[in-house]
């Protein structure tokens, strides 16, 4: 074969792939190996499980890459197992796990009241830094999967809502509609954990 | 400014490019005020989330996810095999009991305390029809002739003697 693999498009090692071409694949998994990573561990947050995951993830697109139609961008389409995969990985997860509120800590939360300020204002200490991405972490461990799956595409992942809407394979109004209700959940149960106290 | 519509917008909106109308509505409103402070501050914590390192695929991943699909694949194909095997066992036993049973039937003698069923008694004939000719009941037939049903009865459906 004269062409490099820089010389062949994304297109061509699909339908390769589709063809039955395994080999194939493997440029596939390079170019978007870090975006599934980024994806999956912004959603699991789990170190140790990212790779694994993965790996699932990756094997699961290879089944299922004769049904990909070229209709989205094949990023779009990789995202979409990736979430869905990982969807079902949080909703098992969180069949198992029950979320206390003292998973927020006395300390850590005293801390967050008293920043909320600053925050609005703009300006964070390093402890006060770290206090708040401890309470957005924690936050977001006891949402909801799907209130999860889409803050994080949202937030973390700096998706525009016509991504996630491909990705979700939503309209972009009901994407906005979810991700308002989303942050309102989230917001309603930190003030739920404060009047509990 | 509805207090729904302004939280829809101050979610979306950068710390520093609060409009006027926001900031109207911030003043006049405590629950809303509180509302925009708690985003702020969940806001900060998932910004700061979004830029943390996050874990690198460590060399040779794609390989290793190609070792598991290669793995896979012997697997379920392995798995088939057996699959099929393990049909084809079970069709011949099957077959070689029919075929058994079968010979046992046609060799086994249709006598004795478990018999098969006689011919006639699986097609069992029609009564014979006594003919009108036959010498052995020419004579019953001549002494009591045949009541003829069809006939009415002259006097009026009374026995006779």
């Amino acid at each position: 074969m004269g062409s490099s693999k820089a010389e062949v498009s994304e297109s061509d090692w699909i339908r390769r792939v589709q063809g039955g071409e395994r080999e194939a694949f493997e440029p596939l998994l390079e170019r978007h190996q870090k975006r599934v990573f980024s994806l999956v561990y912004h959603l699991v947050r789990r170190r140790d499980e990212v790779e694994d995951i993965a790996q699932e993830i990756f094997i699961k697109a290879f089944r299922g890459i004769r049904s990909y139609n070229f209709q989205a961008s094949f990023g779009t389409w990789l995202s979409r197992i990736a979430v869905n995969h990982c969807y079902d990985y949080l909703r098992r997860e969180q069949k198992t796990k029950l979320a206390y509120y003292w998973q927020i800590g006395e300390e850590g939360s005293r801390a967050i009241e008293g920043q909320a300020q600053s925050a609005s204002e703009g300006a964070l200490n390093l402890e006060q830094e770290s206090e708040a991405r401890d309470l957005a972490e924690k936050l977001l461990a006891r949402a909801p999967a799907e209130d999860r799956t889409i803050l994080v595409l949202k937030e973390l992942e700096d998706h525009s809502v016509e991504e996630i809407a491909a990705i979700l394979q939503l309209r972009p109004n009901t994407v906005k509609v979810r991700l308002h209700r989303a942050r309102k959940r989230m917001l309603e149960d930190w003030k739920r954990w404060r009047q509990r106290r | 400014m509805r207090c729904e519509e302004f939280r829809e917008t101050i979610e979306e909106t950068p710390r520093h490019e609060v409009s006027a109308a926001l900031r109207e509505h911030l003043g006049q409103c405590p629950a809303c005020a509180l509302y925009a402070r708690d985003w702020q501050t969940v806001r900060a914590g998932l910004d700061l989330l979004a830029v943390e390192p996050e874990p690198e695929p460590m060399l040779g991943f794609a390989a290793r996810v190609l070792r598991r699909l290669e793995e896979s694949e012997t697997s379920s194909l392995a798995s088939r095999e057996e699959l099929l095997e393990r049909a084809g066992r079970r069709m011949l036993y099957a077959t070689s009991f029919l075929v058994l049973t079968l010979v046992l039937m046609l060799v086994l003698p249709t006598t004795g305390p478990v018999r098969a069923q006689a011919f006639t008694e699986l097609f069992p004939t029609e009564p014979a029809v006594v003919a009108e000719n036959n010498p052995i009941f020419n004579d019953d037939s001549a002494a009591n002739p045949p009541l003829a049903p069809s006939a009415p009865a002259e006097n009026g459906g009374k026995a006779t003697q």
